[in-house]
């Protein structure tokens, strides 16, 4: 394989767009796994169900930004793999709910 | 199990995972299963732990430019198929098996932790910003004063051995990284560096695949999983801190030996 190059500068990709958010979301997994963990009862049940929540849902936002980003600037086979992924993720849940 | 019981089991998985550069889930689900929990119940804590470390990783990588987004969406098709068929295989196959698996899964992670580092051919240097290229399975990373140019080859073999690690991730609670990382350094050809913080973000999606399929049916004990990826979260840290400390080939022997010791334990409580 041969390496296209784009010229000085770019155009290259680093999903800087996504740092913020992962931050947050990282933030918000460690405040809910400490609530989860030690508080009793109801907080901590929904604390950890926040945090599972978390952990599923932004692994497939992230990839749902990175598809439709692609899509955007014209990289439209790597949008499709990335839109493809989604399709597996979602036919496991339709195939757990129906295990 | 009580709860300092799984934040300890997480800590110690996690600390020694990242001392080791192997990620934790695969020293701590048959560290659960030692301890008591059937190896279903253990699966599904160890992809959170998984997720959570992924998460945490994630932005500091993406600002580097290390991540090449591209390869890892490419390789996780075939893992995530993986990691669905094996997390839905799980529910059917009996203890024995699942155990028999995981104790093969830390034995692969320890061979793949004695491989010998591979000396990367070094390209001109180029005045680029480290990142990934639009279009195609390559980019340019940073290496200590310079960026320089990677691509990504031999794409089929490396969708089938990702497969195989999504299956063992589903089933076993993995997060798969011990097969990743070499597949796209070895395989791929892809530097070390941009191979493990790739994998990094797709054992993210790895685990959530599984995840989708283990929360639907019920079978995550959320306080537990807590609790884990509590003590995930402080032994990753506590290892990125002591990393820099201490002989990388003490630790990789330390790890090996961890993983050895798991197997066999495993093996020998059937």
């Amino acid at each position: 394989m041969t390496w296209r190059a784009y010229g000085p500068r770019g155009p290259r990709g680093r999903g800087r767009r996504l740092i913020v958010p992962l931050r947050v979301a990282a933030v918000g997994v460690l405040a809910a796994g400490m609530i989860g963990a030690v508080s009793p009862g109801t907080l901590g049940r929904t604390a950890a169900y926040v945090l599972i929540g978390i952990l599923i849902a932004v692994p497939v936002l992230r990839i749902g930004f990175l598809g439709a980003r692609w899509w955007q600037i014209g990289d439209r086979r790597f949008s499709w793999w990335a839109f493809g992924l989604l399709a597996i993720i979602a036919a496991g849940a339709v195939a757990a709910l129906g295990a | 199990m009580t709860g300092v019981v799984f934040v300890a089991a997480g800590l110690v998985a996690a600390g020694l995972g990242t001392l080791g550069g192997l990620g934790g889930a695969v020293l701590l689900v048959p560290l659960l299963v030692l301890l008591g929990l059937a190896p279903a119940d253990a699966a599904p804590l160890g992809l959170l732990a998984v997720a959570a470390g992924s998460l945490g990783a994630a932005p500091s990588q993406i600002e580097t430019g290390l991540v090449n987004h591209r390869i890892g969406v490419l390789t996780e098709v075939s893992a995530s198929a993986g990691a669905v068929t094996g997390a839905l295989a799980a529910g059917f196959v009996s203890e024995l098996t699942l155990t028999v698996v995981l104790a093969a899964a830390a034995f692969l992670a320890a061979a793949a932790n004695t491989l010998p580092g591979r000396t990367e051919h070094v390209d001109r240097a180029i005045d680029y910003t480290a990142g990934e290229l639009p279009g195609q399975l390559a980019g340019v990373y940073p290496d200590r004063r310079n960026t320089l140019p990677y691509v990504a080859g031999r794409v089929r073999p490396a969708l089938a051995l990702t497969a195989v690690a999504g299956l063992l991730a589903g089933m076993t609670g993995s997060g798969g990284g011990f097969l990743k990382t070499p597949v796209l350094h070895r395989i791929m050809g892809v530097p070390a560096k941009v191979a493990a913080a790739t994998t990094t973000f797709t054992v993210g999606i790895t685990a959530a695949s599984g995840l989708v399929v283990f929360a639907p049916q019920g079978r995550i004990d959320a306080r537990a999983g807590a609790q884990v990826v509590l003590g995930a979260i402080l032994g990753g840290t506590l290892g990125a801190a002591l990393q820099r400390r201490l002989a990388s080939g003490l630790v990789t022997a330390a790890l090996t030996i961890a993983l050895v010791g798991v197997g066999i334990a495993l093996l020998v409580r059937l």
